[in-house]
């Protein structure tokens, strides 16, 4: 039975209300890098998921990286939010667009958001090629007022 | 020589002065673990496990010393009937130290102390 659009509409704006209220709470009562703690996490399960997903679909890093920005990262942010580029050891994703702000979510104050994307940056390139020292910096942050987010992932 | 082996020469001279110690990490406050001796924490899973449960650890207690005691967070010390962890924060990074049974705790919080401040200076 297909559910009425604005029933659906509201039953999806409760959640979201009850999910924001924990963040508070947790943030309140365990402190903010709880928060970075578990979306970190969260996000380099997400990563382990999509190196299962692109099993077979890749032979480079290259390759790997703009797998990330077509099939991960545009279909949440639109087309031309994420580009890729690798050189030498260093991949640079950057990102023109946040998710979290654009469906409202006040991004500066709450920025253990960042986490989970670092974390699947991260644990993407880690677990599609292992053997490799894999370190993540994200040097501009659109929570820090930057124009775009940039992660920088050293593979040696 | 990089930060992660200047701090693995540091743990591990630390590890040597204090038998009372079982193992080290150093942990971001995200939880990620820059570096474990993997004594205890010797595969991946309790090394995530070590990483979020110090970072929890840290996170509630710096909370508190604020709300409660508005002050700054400096070390957890939690006794269990098998050992101590301690949480040393050292303004960068998280030190962790697993130990045996009745530590000598006077020698440990001096060591610790002191290995912090030289974290410090390596992830500054």
């Amino acid at each position: 039975m297909a559910i009425n659009p604005s029933k659906r509409l509201a039953q999806l704006k409760f959640i979201t209300t009850i999910f924001s209220m924990s963040l508070k709470e947790i943030k309140d009562i365990m402190g903010f890098e709880t928060l970075t703690m578990i979306f970190r996490r969260v996000g380099e399960a997400a990563g382990e998921n999509i190196v299962k997903r692109f099993q077979g679909k890749y032979t480079s890093i290259e390759e790997f990286a703009n797998l990330l920005i077509s099939e991960v990262i545009e279909p949440v942010l639109g087309e031309g939010n994420g580009t890729a580029s690798v050189s030498g050891s260093l991949v640079s994703i950057d990102l023109a667009a946040c998710p979290y702000k654009v469906a409202g979510i006040p991004i500066k104050d709450m920025s253990w958001f960042c986490e989970y994307t670092e974390g699947l940056f991260d644990s993407a390139i880690r677990g599609a090629f292992p053997g490799y020292k894999v370190e993540t910096k994200s040097p501009e942050k659109i929570a820090q007022d930057c124009p775009t987010c940039k992660f920088e992932i050293t593979y040696e | 020589m990089s930060r992660i082996d200047e701090a693995k020469e540091l743990l591990e001279a630390l590890q040597a002065r204090v038998p009372d110690i079982n193992d080290l990490a150093i942990a971001r406050t995200n939880g990620l673990i820059i570096y474990t001796l993997r004594k205890i924490a010797s595969d991946t899973r309790s090394e995530r496990m070590l990483g979020g449960m110090a970072s929890a650890l840290f996170s509630i207690s710096k909370r508190a010393a604020d709300e409660l005691m508005k002050g700054n967070f400096k070390s957890l010390n939690v006794e269990i009937d098998s050992g101590t962890i301690f949480l040393i924060y050292t303004g960068k990074v998280i030190l962790i130290a697993l130990t045996k049974q009745e530590p000598n705790l006077g020698l440990l919080s001096l060591e610790l102390e002191e290995s912090a401040a030289k974290l410090n200076d390596i992830f500054a």
